[in-house]
């Protein structure tokens, strides 16, 4: 209730004084745009801005700041949806339906759907975070190596769920990708690995070059390829707004994701994209019709936008309760803050009572910025895949390559983002789904090091995995969800062999 | 399309692969300060690749591949080619005429290439898309591009 | 034809456009064009953070904009890397880091301090450890004793094989004759999470990394790992205060080098301007709002105690297996 009143009484300084609004709407916009440009993400944008938040008082900074970082997330799905190349990783699970839909024409109802799922799980997040925040980095603090190691191979088992076809396949994908994020400096040992003397992969293959190779050189292959031959689906901007009736349809689902992407966010190491990841694969596994996934489902959209929106106010508490950043956005945030003069950290919750609660307040108002400026540029965002087909790809392939360079200035990244874009492009056609080596770039590092550590803490014993309580309560779930997921697979498949023939039937139920 | 073949190849590629990374990350063992080296990951991973990619060959064998795969269009994965080719005299050229006549060029030619109709409208898109990705880039992220020779001219 | 004609002149003009900024650039004195400061390491941490605070009042000190670009990878391999071929006209000036000292004696690069025109250290920073605030110990003596008692028994978290916290504990390991099981974590932030989790026993980190928990009473500090007193932290014990003997300990740096072959006399502008950047009382107080410990050193003392780090660190980096 004592929270309750100082969120009050934040909402009300912030409202009494008009300009903080301001900022809170270019924040948005800026974060949306950078975030809908691929390879510019919501870090550098924050980064960026944080010398012109200097001269501000630090409420105003921070909400600038926050806004960007909503944004983004947001903004991301966008490009995911309309040219298949999330603008953010986040974005990736997004895609899977979005795409879809949009290829059917809707795009202006896939943005739709996405904005208002956005504003419900990033709502969601803002709220746990005003009134949980203690609580939750508390029980964040038992999370020791193992169940580090536990969280990040149950987020490895979503993989059952978006290996398309064949989970055979899926499964190499990400063994693949798995080896692939060993390559560089290990941490754990202070030995380089396959860098083959090259400094540049010293550091690794760089996650935004990976992940624009993977969506973005690879869209642009398959639209030259396919320029002749696939006629131009005109999007339909007109509806916007889904039904009344639709969207409470989804509310369940978006509260749902956007709480589990708030937690999941709320864990250092895991960012929105895990978070986007497992709604999706929880909303697949339990749906009643999941047949529709990968096809335009709305509920595939709802459930990984509501996620990451989630996760963006889950990252943040972490890094306010404990001064422990969640992901790289809330890291450059932790440096604006500390620029301001503030230490987040315990510190800030007893002394700063009048800077954490404008913050909450700041978020909600984020949320609501991003549901009025997504809606009014939705219809924007929906016309823009009605340019020209032969003027659209040239400038999406310029926008890869310059995102992937814009990264760290660096022309071996764009090198390394088009070998991965045409070893992207032949995957498709031996039907192996990418987003699987996605999640593995992601989880890998985690996986692999909370391992070894784990082992280190526990002189060897790999028992260290199965007697902490939270560690098992985790892989007992992974088992379980693959187990699931994967019957529930099979059964669709063959299902889907059935279908086959009537394919309108999906027409009439995705409406 | 059926994927036998695709899957039968790629299971065998992937499985001389995954021993070729088993082998190479046996340099790694016992390297660095831990006890649970660099090697035992990448090892354990280059083993569960090998099982996977024998399987998926043992599932081709057996007939039960994927049957609804799309063909490869020949000409248009030879457009797909051409376009990475332009895409690499685009960065080379980038260097010597600094980012924003590359840019003007690439796009040009990279329409022209795909077929758009109307020289107008190809300049007028060439230009002002690559104005607002300088502007956007140079000026605003203030991310440094290559100047190329003519620095001081462009 | 006309359509042609049109574009043509479009072109022009947009090409007077850019080379009307360009002329700005050939005024006679330096500098007359911002400056770019590469910094190894991502937007938003520890050396990027200092970095930004330092050029931030960069017009009144220089005369213009200082701009950072953040150049990341491989352990800073790549950025330092760019600094160091960078085109030696002065514009472009590079965040060199501790990093820098290892890479030739790891293997990770042939790169080492004597590739840059060295132009002034920034800070000098040693490592502390601290226990959780329930931790059964209280001083830097208990924790020897027990480490004593139980050899390898004690978990140590730090911050990445290698790195400066790791070296710093290992060294000290070394002099005092104990063996610690060293838990590398991939950054500060996991360390100290599990720190306050009571995962590992004891960690290492920089007094500014933990400088919040510390006040906050979350966590004790057991001692500096060097022989003089932490500025602005005379509370926390030395070793050698603890009652312990080391001669040399491993300290983290940052400072700012240019590529070889810059004019002496850019040089001299580019010290005096940061020196001034250094100076400024707004950088200050930044430093000690973080608990940074400032330390300057023009070239020639920079360069002295870079090739004394050399020393140290090579037989530390045997000690722990790292040496190529």
């Amino acid at each position: 209730m004592e929270s309750f009143m100082h969120l009050m009484t934040a909402f009300e300084s912030i409202l009494t004084n008009p300009i903080s609004l301001i900022f809170v709407t270019i924040g948005v916009t800026a974060g949306i745009i950078l975030g809908s440009l691929p390879g510019l993400t919501a870090t550098m944008g924050c980064a960026l801005l944080i010398p012109f938040t200097f001269s501000l008082p630090p409420i105003q900074g921070l909400v600038m700041l926050m806004g960007i970082f909503s944004g983004g997330i947001y903004g991301g799905s966008i490009s995911g949806i309309l040219i298949r190349t999330p603008g953010t990783p986040a974005a990736a699970a997004t895609l899977l339906d979005g795409h879809p839909l949009s290829q059917k024409g809707e795009a202006g109802k896939a943005i739709g759907i996405a904005t208002i799922a956005s504003f419900v799980g990033g709502t969601v997040g803002a709220l746990i975070m005003s009134f949980l925040s203690p609580q939750i980095a508390k029980f964040g603090l038992r999370f020791g190596p193992p169940e580090f190691f536990a969280l990040a191979i149950f987020g490895l088992s979503m993989i059952v769920s978006i290996s398309g076809k064949s989970i055979l396949k899926g499964f190499i994908s990400a063994i693949f990708g798995l080896l692939i994020a060993t390559i560089g400096f290990d941490p754990l040992s202070g030995v380089p690995r396959f860098h083959f003397g090259n400094p540049n992969l010293l550091g690794g293959v760089e996650f935004i070059p990976a992940l624009i190779g993977l969506f973005g050189f690879a869209q642009v292959f398959r639209n030259v390829e396919k320029m002749e031959i696939i006629p131009h689906v005109k999007s339909k901007v007109g509806k916007i707004l889904p039904g009344r009736k639709e969207t409470l349809k989804l509310l369940p689902t978006m509260v749902k994701s956007g709480a589990m992407g708030t937690f999941i966010g709320s864990v250092p190491g895991l960012g929105c994209d895990v978070a986007a990841f497992v709604a999706y694969g929880e909303a697949k596994r339990t749906s009643k019709t999941p047949e529709e996934f990968g096809k335009g489902s709305l509920v595939g959209i709802a459930a990984p936008e509501a996620a990451n929106n989630g996760g963006t106010g889950g990252a943040m508490i972490p890094m306010l309760t404990l001064g422990i950043p969640g992901d790289a956005v809330t890291a450059v945030l932790l440096g604006a803050l500390t620029i301001h003069g503030l230490q987040p950290g315990p510190l800030l919750f007893r002394d700063h009572i009048d800077i954490v609660f404008p913050i909450f307040a700041g978020m909600i108002l984020c949320q609501l910025a991003l549901l009025v400026i997504g809606l009014s540029g939705a219809k924007l965002f929906a016309k823009l895949i009605n340019i020209d087909r032969k003027i659209l790809t040239p400038v999406i392939f310029l926008l890869c390559i310059m995102g992937s360079y814009a990264m760290r200035f660096s022309f071996f990244d764009v090198g390394l983002a088009l070998i991965v874009g045409i070893i992207a492009y032949f995957m498709e056609y031996g039907g192996f789904t990418v987003s699987p080596i996605l999640l593995a770039l992601i989880l890998g590092p985690m996986a692999e090091q909370n391992m070894r550590r784990s082992l280190m803490l526990s002189h060897g014993d790999p028992l260290i995995f199965v007697t902490r309580p939270i560690a098992a309560v985790f892989l007992v779930l992974t088992v379980f969800i693959t187990i699931t997921s994967y019957r529930k697979m099979k059964q669709l498949n063959a299902k889907e062999k059935a279908l086959m023939a009537e394919a309108d039937a999906d027409e009439s139920l995705s409406e | 399309m059926n994927s036998k073949r695709i899957d039968i190849s790629v299971g065998a590629a992937l499985s001389v692969f995954s021993t070729a990374v088993f082998l190479y990350a046996n340099q790694y063992k016992g390297k660095g300060v831990s006890e649970y080296g660099p090697n035992v990951f990448p090892q354990a991973m280059a083993i569960l690749l090998f099982i996977t990619s024998i399987l998926l060959m043992v599932n081709a064998v057996r007939g039960n591949s994927q049957t609804d795969l799309e063909g490869i269009h020949l000409t248009g994965l030879i457009r797909s080619g051409i376009t990475v080719g332009i895409s690499i005299i685009y960065l080379i050229l980038m260097q010597f005429l600094g980012f924003f006549l590359s840019t003007v060029i690439f796009l040009y030619v990279m329409m022209t290439y795909l077929g758009q109709k109307g020289q107008l409208k190809r300049i007028i898109s060439t230009l002002a898309v690559s104005v607002v990705i300088y502007a956007i880039f140079n000026n605003f992220l203030k991310i440094p591009m290559p100047e190329g020779l003519f620095q001081r001219l462009f | 034809m006309k359509k042609i004609a049109a574009i043509l002149i479009v072109l022009a003009l947009f090409g007077g456009m850019i080379s009307a900024e360009g002329q700005q650039d050939k005024g006679s004195s330096f500098p007359n064009k911002d400056i770019t400061l590469i910094v190894p390491w991502s937007a938003g941490g520890g050396t990027d953070t200092i970095a930004r605070a330092l050029v931030k009042n960069a017009p009144e000190h220089i005369g213009v904009n200082v701009n950072v670009v953040n150049k990341t990878g491989g352990q800073g391999v790549v950025g330092m890397g760019a600094a160091m071929a960078a085109r030696p006209d002065g514009y472009t000036v590079g965040m060199i880091t501790f990093g820098l000292s290892t890479y030739n004696l790891m293997g990770l690069s042939d790169m080492t301090y004597r590739d840059f025109e060295l132009l002034q250290l920034l800070n000098q920073s040693a490592a502390v450890l601290y226990v959780n605030a329930d931790s059964q110990w209280d001083s830097l003596k208990d924790l020897v004793e027990y480490a004593k008692a139980n050899p390898g028994q004690v978990s140590l978290g730090h911050t990445g094989a290698g790195g400066d916290k790791h070296l710093s504990a290992a060294s000290l390991a070394t002099e005092l004759g104990i063996e610690f099981n060293y838990v590398p974590f991939d950054g500060a932030a996991p360390a100290r999470s599990a720190v306050l989790g009571g995962h590992v026993d004891v960690a290492v980190a920089g007094i500014a990394e933990i400088k919040q928990l510390y006040e906050a009473g979350e966590v004790k500090v057991l001692s500096v790992n060097n022989v003089v007193e932490e500025a602005g932290f005379p509370d926390i014990p030395t070793v050698v205060e603890a009652g312990y003997d080391i001669s040399a300990p491993v300290l983290d740096w940052r400072g700012l080098a240019l590529p070889k072959g810059v004019d002496p006399e850019v040089v001299a502008i580019l010290e005096e301007g940061f020196k001034k950047m250094f100076d400024d009382p707004e950088f200050r107080a930044f430093c000690d709002e973080v608990g940074l410990n400032l330390v300057y050193k023009n070239s020639a003392g920079y360069e002295e105690f870079l090739s004394n780090m050399e020393k140290v660190l090579e037989p530390t980096l045997e000690s722990v297996g790292l040496l190529k």
